[in-house]
C-alpha cells in the first residue's frame, strides 16, 4: 500500500496505536484499539476512534478532515504492526454504522489485490463468512495475516 | 483489558462515550452480536485444509 500515512505511536503491547489526523482545517486525535474477545482471544476487535479535546470518544461523528485515505492507510499500517507482534491472531472489522461497513467494503475492494498475497480478508454477510468478493456487502470483516508481511 | 487514555485533557464531555473502556466495550457487544451464529472454524481452519 503506497498510500501516505501519518506516523503513529503505540502502546499497550501494541494493541493501541494513537496518530493525529491534520489539515488546513482541524487537528483530530485518533485512537486505533485492537480488543481480544472474551471467549475467543484468537479474534481481535478493531476499533478507530475520535479522541475529542474533552477526553471523551466518538465513533460516529463524521471527521470530514479531508482524508480519509491517508487515515486509512495508518489503520492499514497498524493492522501490519499487529500482525507482526501476532501473527496467528485474527482481527474483526465492523463499522459503526451500515454506512461505514459498507465504506470498508468499497477500501477493502480497491486494495485487495495489494494486499491479497499477505492478507487473507473474510467478509461475513447474515453470519455466514466467504472469502472476500469486491462489490458484495457485508456485515463485518475479518483478517488474517498469510504471515508474509513486509512493510 | 484496561485501556485508559492519558494523553488527552478532560473537560466537560461532549462524545458519546466518556471513556475509551466504554467505548471498547459497547463494540465488543456490537461484534459479539454480530458473530453470535458464525462458525469462526471456517476461517480459522481455511489455511490448514488449503495445505491437506
Amino acid at each position: 500500500m503506497q498510500q501516505e500515512y501519518y506516523p503513529y505511536q503505540h502502546y499497550a503491547n501494541s494493541l493501541r496505536f494513537e496518530f493525529t489526523s491534520k489539515s488546513s482545517y482541524k487537528t483530530v486525535n485518533k485512537v486505533v484499539i485492537y480488543t481480544p474477545f472474551e471467549k475467543n482471544n484468537q479474534l481481535y476487535n478493531l476499533s478507530l476512534v475520535d479522541a475529542l479535546p474533552d477526553g471523551s470518544f466518538d465513533d460516529k461523528s463524521v471527521t470530514n478532515n479531508l482524508d480519509m485515505k491517508k487515515v486509512l492507510a495508518t489503520v492499514v499500517r497498524t493492522i501490519f504492526h499487529f500482525f507482526d507482534k501476532y501473527p496467528t491472531k485474527l482481527i474483526y472489522i465492523e463499522g459503526s454504522t451500515p454506512e461505514r461497513t459498507r465504506l470498508y467494503r468499497i477500501i477493502i475492494s480497491a486494495e485487495v489485490d495489494h494486499l491479497e498475497n499477505i492478507l487473507e480478508i473474510w467478509g461475513i454477510k447474515n453470519s455466514l463468512p466467504e472469502l472476500f468478493r469486491k462489490n458484495q456487502n457485508y456485515d463485518a470483516y475479518v483478517i488474517k495475516s498469510k504471515n508474509k508481511l513486509v512493510w | 483489558m484496561k485501556t485508559e487514555n492519558k494523553n488527552f485533557s478532560s473537560r466537560q464531555k461532549s462524545g458519546p462515550y466518556a471513556s475509551l473502556d466504554e467505548f471498547v466495550q459497547s463494540k465488543l457487544e456490537r461484534a459479539k452480536r454480530t458473530l453470535s451464529h458464525v462458525d469462526l472454524s471456517k476461517i480459522t481452519g481455511y489455511k490448514a485444509e488449503k495445505n491437506n
